[in-house]
């Protein structure tokens, strides 16, 4: 029995390359006689798909001409897509896929609703739309997809349905759907938002900030004072991927939130704004007593610029000591310190003074790792003397 | 009844006995690769039209770090830095950890990307031994290297892990090379159970005889040598027809140290790696499931078998010995240390399952299998069993492995098809053959010395003399550590 075994499983092996080999071979040889044909079709003013390739196809040649032509509309929008879209209805392949709707297993269903989808045609839009009450999550997504690609706006409902599929992969692709869609799909997710079931909500308040459309900013703002402690963070953070400085003053107000999670998000969010605005709320952050939101602060001033150094120089002699170090570690990664290091005896007297001065404050509170690497490493002795001369009472202090 | 009768007994029984444990290990493993089977078809359909690119221009993808321990790593540190930059992912940080090197990992590196040394401020949640300086570069925000005192490789991804910033973390080693979308593909289960997911491998592949360019898998091909195909053909069994098998009944034990991505807070919550063993990794997904368990909640452990990390294997006979060693002995190490989930209830598959597998077959496999071939010739020659006893030993002990190193090529020619050649299916059927004689043979004989290395507490880490990808022996990378 065992032997049978082996036999059926190696022959299996062999026989599934071999066949592999040949299907592999035959397609490509294919594929090359009929691109030719298939572009000459999508380029013409006119024609029927079988005046360019006379059937009837063999299953193996079908497949080639399926894939080929799945592969040309990918890239392809208008007419052009039109003609692709009627192919596939004149050689079978959209009532083949739509048969698969109704098919007892579900990958089968997935597969028919990924396949009309990519086809474009609008026959199937009443089985995809039914398809919306699948059982199986995964088809629904699927068919929202399809919906999507198809029927435009039509199906806006259908994705907001999905919705309530929730994990972080369905939100994904809806809102990578709605985000193909554009601004147009802003107004109905924002009305539909409050009738969306609690587990929705949070990937909707994503998927508005994927949208990155200034439209959804106040409904946003209001979700900043949402009870769901998870809701009011997601807010923070999608108000940062979309950039409106309208935003700003309520995610500075959200720096106060009792909820760490949300101060955090809060303070990203306010380095994702452009402008100045929720400086001064990013220097009180710092000292939070959270490390992510001092961490996520620090960042945020970062990436303002020049304000955002200033403000955290501003720190480094401060009375908060977690401010303090968190703003010199920035100022450190940021390269801040570099021309300072140079200015020590390059500048003028009083650039010098000043990068003595800012230095300083790195040694008094002992943040010498980045002065003590430039002491031994820098380029240019005089600048290793002078930094060391700086380094001489950290030194003395640790000796 | 005299002294002789007794004797002859005792062989047969003990014969009965080997013969019952073979065929209770065989119908184990035929199982296992039928769940296998039923899962990689499954896995097929649900990813055949997951567009990863999704997840890549998402800005609601998880974050990752990369934290990659660096110890002797001066050959390969910078082109492992680069391939990864270069890797398909949105948003990740890569944490370089050099852990004590005697050599020039660390000026290679910070040299390479025009480090300097930074003050960060960061979490200490995990214990390590001393950071002595963190480098960074306004240039590359995404790089931080991190030198420390040498701890092991456990002691080093601790410290990554303190240092990380996003929620999940990539575990990876120095001289692996991880495919350009196996980020993406790893991170799809987090992304689908965010709440449950705590872990996820990847299948590890042997480079060796690939061609790797700029810390790249430009050709794949299966080496020269006999003994390291062998390891390509078990390397499949392993990950295609057993670790994919036990993720489906919810008992995956092992995650490759090469390659995985885990839930930092989870990891954090059971006290991060354990130095304290030989194999980390598999002491880490242990104490996963226990703490999870224990607690009651709902958690995932997956493997995922369509992320590839590429790495070295042993190349001689010694290495392998050492590597093996290593890895048995952590194996008895950790079964040890959580022995209380042992037919516990409480630990469902884990405890009553998946734990009693590994005490059963792989550690008492090896004396039983090695006495066996002893025992069952002897008492034939001896006269004490007939010939269709041996026989049926035989089938047992090695036809049936020929039966699943074959099943396990197949499943990979379903599937992958990594290895698209003729030539490269005919040496791996010849070699899932002949692995079945000799080689399985004297893994068991290591596995025995390193229970015995075991039961002295001895510890230490095989060190590999790397050849490099792709070059004769004495080329190329050499005294990385083995890691699994």
């Amino acid at each position: 029995m065992l032997g049978s075994l082996f036999v059926v499983v190696l022959l299996l092996t062999l026989g599934h390359k071999l066949l592999v080999q040949i299907r592999t071979g035959y397609e490509r040889r294919q594929r090359a006689v009929f691109l030719p044909k298939i572009q000459a079709y999508i380029n013409g003013d006119n024609g029927r798909f079988a005046t360019y390739i006379p059937g009837p196809l063999g299953a193996w040649d079908r497949r080639v001409v399926l894939w080929t032509l799945l592969e040309q509309i990918r890239y392809v929008r208008g007419r052009v897509q039109e003609r692709i879209s009627v192919a596939f209805e004149d050689l079978g392949f959209v009532e083949e896929e739509r048969k698969k709707l109704a098919h007892k297993r579900w990958t089968q269903r997935v597969e028919g609703a990924e396949k009309l989808g990519r086809m474009m045609s609008r026959r199937p839009l009443p089985e995809l739309t039914r398809l919306m009450q699948d059982p199986v999550p995964e088809v629904r997504i699927r068919a929202a997809k399809a919906l999507g690609a198809i029927g435009g706006l039509e199906a806006v409902a259908s994705l907001l349905g999905a919705l309530r599929d929730t994990n972080r992969w369905s939100a994904l692709r809806i809102g990578d759907i709605l985000g193909n869609l554009g601004e147009a799909a802003v107004q109905p997710l924002i009305q539909e938002f409050p009738r969306l079931p609690p587990s929705a909500r949070v990937p909707a308040i994503d998927i508005l900030g994927r949208l990155r459309s200034h439209t959804a900013v106040p409904l946003l703002v209001t979700l900043l004072r949402d009870r769901d402690e998870n809701a009011r963070a997601r807010a923070a953070h999608s108000i940062g991927v979309i950039g409106d400085p309208r935003g700003a003053p309520d995610l500075v107000a959200a720096l106060t939130d009792a909820a760490w999670p949300v101060r955090a998000m809060a303070a990203k969010a306010l380095g994702m704004v452009p402008g100045n605005a929720g400086i001064t709320g990013l220097q009180v952050a710092l000292a939070d007593r959270e490390f992510w939101v001092r961490s996520n602060a620090a960042e945020a001033l970062r990436l303002k610029g020049e304000p955002g150094y200033k403000a955290l120089k501003g720190l480094l002699d401060g009375p908060d000591t977690y401010a303090a170090q968190k703003a010199a570690s920035m100022l450190q990664e940021a390269g801040v310190f570099d021309a300072y290091v140079t200015q020590l005896v390059d500048g003028t007297p009083r650039e010098r003074l000043a990068a003595r001065t800012l230095l300083g404050k790195l040694v008094t509170l002992q943040r010498t790792d980045l002065l003590t690497d430039v002491a031994a490493r820098h380029a240019d002795p005089r600048v290793r003397d002078a930094v060391a001369g700086l380094l001489q009472p950290a030194t003395a202090a640790r000796a | 009844m005299n002294w002789q009768l007794w004797v002859a007994r005792a062989i047969e029984a003990f014969n009965g006995f080997v013969l019952a444990y073979f065929l209770a290990l065989n119908i184990s493993y035929i199982l296992l690769f039928f769940v296998s089977l039923r899962e990689v078809l499954r896995f097929l359909k649900h990813t055949f039209f997951s567009d990863y690119q999704q997840i890549l221009r998402s800005d609601m993808t998880l974050p990752i770090t990369l934290i990659v321990p660096a110890h002797n790593e001066q050959k390969t540190i910078v082109d492992t830095v680069r391939s990864l930059q270069m890797l398909n992912y949105s948003e990740f940080e890569i944490i370089v950890v050099n852990d004590g090197s005697k050599d020039e990992t660390l000026a290679r590196v910070l040299a390479a990307y025009d480090l300097r040394r930074v003050d960060r401020v960061y979490k200490r949640s995990l214990p390590t031994r001393t950071v002595r300086g963190l480098y960074a570069s306004p240039l590359v925000p995404n790089l931080t290297v991190v030198d420390k005192e040498g701890g092991g490789k456990a002691d080093a991804l601790n410290c990554g892990i303190n240092l990380s910033k996003y929620p999940l973390f990539c575990s990876m080693d120095a001289d692996s090379v991880i495919e350009d979308d196996a980020l993406l593909k790893a991170v799809k289960p987090f992304m689908e159970h965010p709440e449950e997911t705590v872990a996820v491998g990847g299948i590890v592949r042997c480079a060796n005889g690939c061609t790797i360019t700029e810390g790249r898998v430009t050709r794949i091909a299966l080496p020269r040598r006999f003994l390291p195909v062998f390891q390509v053909v078990e390397y499949l069994r392993a990950f295609l027809s057993g670790r994919l098998g036990w993720s489906a009944l919810h008992g995956l034990l092992l995650i490759s140290g090469a390659f995985g991505v885990y839930r930092k807070q989870a990891v954090v919550e059971v006290g991060g790696y354990d130095s304290s063993t030989d194999t980390e990794d598999l002491e880490l997904v242990m104490a996963l499931h226990q703490v999870n368990r224990s607690e009651g909640r709902r958690y995932r452990i997956v493997f995922v078998p369509d992320p590839v990390c590429w790495t070295e294997v042993p190349n001689t006979w010694r290495m392998l010995r050492r590597q093996r060693n290593r890895w048995h002995r952590g194996m008895l190490q950790s079964l040890s240390r959580h022995r209380k989930m042992l037919f516990n209830p409480r630990y469902g598959v884990i405890g009553m399952l998946v734990l009693p597998y590994f005490l059963v077959f792989e550690t008492m496999g090896p004396f039983v299998e090695t006495l066996g071939y002893i025992s069952v010739p002897l008492a034939w020659a001896l006269g004490l069993l007939n010939t269709q006893y041996l026989l049926l030993f035989f089938l047992m002990a090695v036809a049936f492995g020929v039966f699943l190193s074959v099943a396990a090529i197949l499943l990979e020619e379903i599937s992958y098809r990594r290895y698209p050649s003729w030539e490269d299916l005919w040496k791996l059927l010849l070699c899932g053959v002949l692995e079945n004689f000799g080689f399985r043979q004297l893994l068991a004989l290591f596995k025995i010395q390193a229970f015995w290395e075991f039961l002295r507490g001895l510890r230490r880490w095989g060190r590999l003399e790397r050849v490099g990808f792709g070059k004769a022996p004495g080329e190329g990378r050499v005294s990385a550590e083995v890691r699994r």
